[in-house]
């Protein structure tokens, strides 16, 4: 079990000939992840890693069911390429791409919402369900997570590793860990995947990591508090040294008009804890919390 | 990153027919005078730096003739504020009285939506409730009908400003409105750094030559890998590969009663273990008390090729005085992290740890050989 990936899930890559692309499939292939088609314009016909490639999702629809899209966009063709994805309608669309404007970001996630698809990132490194399937860069080294209960949710990619090698070590395991993306704004929020957390079977707990910024951490605390979420979080909320320094030196107050009610880390952890999330202090506290919340570790 | 300062934007309002006050830029060559007396009564004198809180920091200035508007203008250029070198000043007319307010164009953040902000406008309006968030669709803003009736056409071409310039935030502050319909008194835009600057944009922030340097560096290789670097005041210099573990680090550091010297952040492509090193030679000439080298588990860089380059780069400190070399913590988080300690291990007071020693754990680790070294000398 796990969220939005398993090993039943077909994947498309667009933008399958790029060189990251190209690495992630091969390696993300021999994971077992099920890649049933490449789209790369100008590129049909070509093969990679045996994977047939084609000039549009369109045209590749037309061959294979997709049921989700892991997309490696250039930034200028982003929002054309993105309509052609959102036309053949995927469940979700994981956006690797970094340095997409962010009026072209918003009109994108626009976009996402009225066809219905989730959009994950931009700006991610990819989903893993452990022991079934991974798309982007994310796990690659699969030596460091095992398969489990816990869902790992992450502002950032990199980290994602850090968090699940730390769950699984301590006997937990991952059910499934999801870069949600390091923009500021993102398609999915924590919020929309704890709620599939809420609904998956084989997730007990979710370990989230979220930094000072765009107040998505309030969006949690409402959905435990409104009863949508009944699971065990526990949160590591980061940014507290930005205390420290002055804000931007050009729209410091304006910018924290738009990024919500109080985008302090200090702020999220009082929020999430007043809902009744675990807050960590520091990293080494999650495995303490999760046993707290009483969090059974693995059988397996 | 970018913005446009106050007279560029204004200049691009004018031509969608929002009023702005007669006003005449002055630059550090030009004829001060000449130039103030253009506008014979009260002025506001102001410096074009892309700074907030300009009035704070003496950069705007009423002045009552044009006389006392060249001295002020005198007084501000070439002068130096929170690194900004003041090149150009702005003296404008007095705009006549009326109700201030507050519009800005944005993102709601959290939800992934324009909106158009609007409130009490002046100066301290950080200090006031927040504005109200009118949510606007891009490709058809509306909501404008909420506004009061002379804001309205102010803020049809303010939405436009940002929807041209594809900003991430057009803000106007205030904007008067008296007898005579509405008057534009303060305006600046936060640009996109991904979205190229258009004329007249400045750039915000303070340039760090060692930035400079390694920005430059990483253009001359091939692989795409980005880096920045920035002088911080602390004493711990700090080389990271991947940014994921930065605010891990940085929090840890202010738990434990340390500052750091520098932030950097090098990413992606494939000259990651070449920027590091140059990244390690810039945090040395820090000469801080501290080294932290730290990486996330990962797997996409070797972190026997990170040590290779962490005891290259940082060679130069077999030649100093014991008492001046650092202490040095390296966290380098991957399967062959057991030969990259072994590697590190040519490195003075150096002490590597690996994926089971968390990041903050590392930091903690650091912290306890800086306190030992300022306690007795020893590291240990």
């Amino acid at each position: 079990m796990g969220i939005l990936l398993d090993a039943e899930t077909r994947v498309c890559v667009v933008g399958i000939t790029g060189g990251r692309a190209r690495a992630d499939t091969e390696r993300n292939l021999a994971y077992g992840t099920r890649i049933v088609c490449g789209v790369a314009p100008g590129r049909r016909g070509q093969r990679v890693a045996g994977v047939p490639v084609y000039d549009s999702c369109a045209e590749a629809a037309a061959d294979h069911r997709i049921d989700a899209v892991i997309a490696y966009l250039p930034p200028r063709v982003y929002r054309s390429a993105l309509d052609d994805i959102l036309a053949v309608g995927p469940a979700w669309v994981h956006v690797v791409t970094e340095g997409i404007p962010l009026h072209d970001n918003v009109a994108g996630l626009a976009a996402a919402r009225a066809a219905g698809v989730r959009l994950i990132g931009p700006n991610t490194s990819g989903i893993i369900t452990p022991g079934q399937a991974k798309v982007g860069f994310l796990g690659h080294a699969t030596w460091l997570m095992s398969p489990g209960r816990v869902a790992v949710l992450s502002r950032s990619g990199g980290f994602t590793h850090d968090l699940a090698y730390l769950v699984s070590q301590a006997g937990y395991g991952v059910s499934t860990a999801v870069a949600i993306g390091g923009d500021a704004v993102v398609g999915q929020s924590f919020a929309d995947l704890i709620e599939l957390c809420e609904a998956d079977p084989g997730t007990d707990a979710v370990v989230m990591y979220g930094e000072a910024g765009p107040a998505l951490e309030h969006q949690v605390a409402d959905a435990i508090a409104a009863g949508r979420f009944g699971k065990p979080v526990v949160a590591l909320i980061a940014g507290d040294f930005l205390d420290d320094h002055e804000r931007g030196s050009v729209f410091g107050h304006a910018g924290a008009f738009l990024e919500g009610p109080d985008t302090r880390a200090a702020a999220k952890r009082d929020v999430l804890r007043a809902a009744g999330a675990y807050v960590a202090t520091s990293v080494d506290d999650i495995p303490g919390l999760l046993r707290a919340a009483g969090v059974p570790r693995n059988q397996q | 990153m970018h913005a446009l300062t106050e007279e560029a934007l204004k200049a691009r309002l004018s031509t969608r027919r929002v009023r702005v006050p007669e006003h005449a830029v002055i630059g550090a060559t030009d004829d001060v005078e000449a130039l103030a007396g253009r506008l014979p009564g009260p002025t506001m004198v102001k410096a074009l730096v892309p700074l907030t809180d300009r009035a704070r920091r003496g950069l705007v200035v009423r002045a009552a003739d044009p006389g006392e508007a060249a001295t002020a203008a005198r007084a501000m250029l070439g002068s130096t504020v929170a690194g900004h070198r003041v090149d150009r000043v702005l003296v404008e007319e007095l705009a006549p009285d009326g109700t201030e307010y507050y519009l800005a164009a944005g993102f709601d953040y959290a939800h992934g939506v324009p909106v158009l902000l609007f409130g009490p406008g002046g100066s301290g309006v950080e200090g006031r409730a927040a504005p109200r968030r009118i949510p606007f669709a891009m490709a058809d803003p509306g909501g404008l009908a909420a506004l009061p009736e002379p804001l309205r056409p102010v803020a049809r071409a303010l939405v436009e400003e940002f929807l041209d310039l594809r900003a991430k935030l057009v803000e106007l502050n205030p904007v008067r409105v008296g007898p005579a319909g509405a008057i534009v008194l303060d305006a600046k835009a936060a640009l996109d750094p991904d979205v190229p600057a258009p004329a007249g944009a400045v750039e915000v922030g303070v340039p760090d030559e060692a930035d400079r340097r390694l920005r430059e560096l990483a253009r001359s290789l091939p692989g795409g890998t980005e880096v920045r670097f920035g002088r911080l005041d602390g004493t711990v210099g700090l080389i990271s590969a991947g940014g994921g573990v930065l605010a891990i680090v940085h929090d840890a550091l202010r738990r434990h009663g340390l500052r750091p010297a520098n932030f950097s952040d090098v990413s992606g492509g494939s000259a990651t273990t070449e920027l590091l090193g140059a990244v390690a030679g810039e945090v040395l000439a820090l000469r801080p008390e501290g080294i932290l080298i730290v990486t996330g588990i990962t797997s996409s860089i070797s972190v026997t090729g990170f040590a290779e380059a962490m005891v290259a780069a940082l060679a130069p400190l077999r030649d100093r005085p014991d008492d001046e070399r650092p202490v040095i913590v390296a966290r380098m988080a991957g399967p062959d992290e057991a030969d990259a300690a072994r590697i590190m291990g040519a490195l003075p007071h150096c002490v590597a740890v690996g994926r089971d020693t968390a990041v903050d754990s590392a930091v903690a680790l650091l912290a306890d050989r800086i306190v030992a070294r300022r306690g007795d000398g020893n590291p240990a």
